[in-house]
C-alpha cells in the first residue's frame, strides 16, 4: 500500500546567504535590518555567526535582535572549523529546517573557503547558496595594500557586493572601492549602503532578500 | 606596505562596578582608548575592537574598526541610557601584529583608565560572583 496521495511533501531544501567581508565591515549591522525584513516576508531564517575570538560577541547582538542564532567561535569556518560549519547546518536541518540560513563568516574567511566547506555537507541538498562581501571604503585602500589576497578572495568570491559606510567614506574612498570590484569582480553587482542614514539599504537587501527568497 | 604579522584574537569577559553614568559612552570611550593603546604598542592592522555589554538596565554592542571612525554603541540602552551600578561586559580585540599577552596588558592598563570614569572595582567574569543581568522589561 502506497501513502502517496497522504505523504507530507519533503521540505523545501534551505538555501544559504553567505555574509563574508573583513573585520569590522559590517556584516552584523547589515543582517539585523534584512533578518526583519525576511520575517516580514515570511521566510524561516536562522543564523549561524562566526567568530575567531573565544567569546562571541555578535552572536549576542543578534539574539539582542530576537533571532535565532547557532555560534562557532574560536577559529574560521573556512579553514580550522569546516566540520563545526557542516555539523551545524545539519542541526539547523534536523532540527528547524529553515527556508534561509545566513552565515555570518568570520573576518578573515574566505567564500571559496567556506563554497568547499560546504561541499562536505551530508544533508539535503541546499537549494542555493548566495554569498555577499561586505566592503568597507574606509579602509580599503590600506587593506588591498596588506591584507591583498584575503581582501582580493572576498571580492572576487562574492554573488554580490555591498560596499558600506557610504556615510562615512569620502568620494575619493568610494571610488576606489567601486574601481577595485571593478577591476578584480567586473559581473558582480554592487550596492553602495550606509545603515547608520539607511540611504541604499532598502533596494540593496531586496536584492539580498529575492536571491534567496523559496 | 608589507603584510602585518598574524592575528591573535583576544577575548575577556570583564565585570566592572561603581558609578557608571554612562555606560554606552563609557564603553566608546574604553574601545577607542584600547585601539589607541594597541596602535601606540606596534599592532600593525586594528581589525575590529567590539564588545557587548548587559547592565541592570538592559544592553547594548559598541564597535571600532579604525580610529579614525571611532567607536559606536547602539542597540536598547543606547536609545534610553541610564546610570548602572554594575556592567558585565565582553570585550573582543582582534588587531594584527601583536601577541594575546600585550594586548591583555594593554586592556588592563585601557580598563584601569576606567576609574576616572567612576569605576570603582573591575574583575575578569571568570573570577566574579554570579549576579547576572537580566534586562528590565
Amino acid at each position: 500500500m502506497t501513502s502517496s496521495n497522504t505523504a507530507e511533501p519533503p521540505p523545501t531544501p534551505m538555501r544559504l546567504l553567505v555574509f563574508a567581508g573583513f573585520l569590522g565591515s559590517g556584516k552584523t549591522s547589515l543582517i539585523l535590518p534584512l533578518a526583519t525584513l525576511l520575517a516580514a516576508g515570511g521566510i524561516r531564517t536562522c543564523f549561524i555567526v562566526n567568530e575567531v575570538g573565544d567569546v562571541g560577541i555578535d552572536q549576542q547582538v543578534m539574539r539582542d535582535g530576537g533571532l535565532e542564532v547557532y555560534e562557532i567561535t574560536a577559529g574560521c569556518i573556512c579553514c580550522q572549523l569546516t566540520v563545526d560549519l557542516v555539523t551545524t547546518l545539519g542541526e539547523i536541518e534536523t532540527r528547524i529546517h529553515p527556508d534561509v540560513v545566513i552565515i555570518e563568516a568570520s573576518g578573515v574567511a574566505t567564500p571559496t573557503g567556506i563554497h568547499s566547506a560546504l561541499d562536505h555537507y551530508q544533508g539535503t541538498p541546499l537549494a542555493a547558496i548566495h554569498t555577499v562581501t561586505v566592503v568597507d571604503p574606509t579602509r580599503i585602500e590600506a587593506l588591498l595594500a596588506v591584507m591583498t589576497p584575503l581582501i582580493e578572495g572576498q571580492i572576487i568570491g562574492a554573488d554580490e557586493i555591498l560596499i558600506t559606510k557610504m556615510d562615512e567614506a569620502t568620494d575619493d574612498e568610494v571610488a576606489l572601492a567601486l574601481d577595485a570590484v571593478a577591476r578584480l569582480h567586473p559581473q558582480a553587482p554592487v550596492h553602495t549602503v550606509s545603515v547608520h542614514d539607511r540611504a541604499g539599504l532598502a533596494p540593496a537587501l531586496s536584492a539580498l532578500a529575492e536571491a534567496v527568497r523559496p | 606596505m608589507t603584510a602585518p604579522d598574524h592575528l591573535d584574537p583576544y577575548t575577556e569577559r570583564l565585570r566592572l562596578r561603581g558609578r557608571l553614568e554612562q555606560p554606552p559612552d563609557l564603553v566608546a570611550g574604553l574601545l577607542e582608548d584600547v585601539a589607541r593603546r594597541c596602535a601606540e604598542g606596534g599592532a600593525s592592522l586594528i581589525g575590529h575592537v567590539k564588545a557587548h555589554a548587559r547592565t541592570a538596565q538592559g544592553s547594548f554592542h559598541c564597535n571600532l574598526a579604525s580610529i579614525r571612525s571611532g567607536a559606536h554603541s547602539a542597540g536598547p540602552l543606547t536609545v534610553h541610557p541610564a546610570p548602572a551600578d554594575s556592567m558585565d561586559l565582553d570585550l573582543a580585540v582582534l588587531v594584527y601584529g601583536l601577541p594575546r599577552e600585550t594586548v591583555a596588558a594593554l586592556v588592563e592598563d585601557a580598563v584601569e583608565g576606567l576609574r576616572e570614569h567612576g569605576v570603582t572595582e573591575w574583575v575578569c567574569a571568570a573570577h566574579a560572583p554570579t549576579d547576572d543581568h537580566q534586562p528590565q522589561e
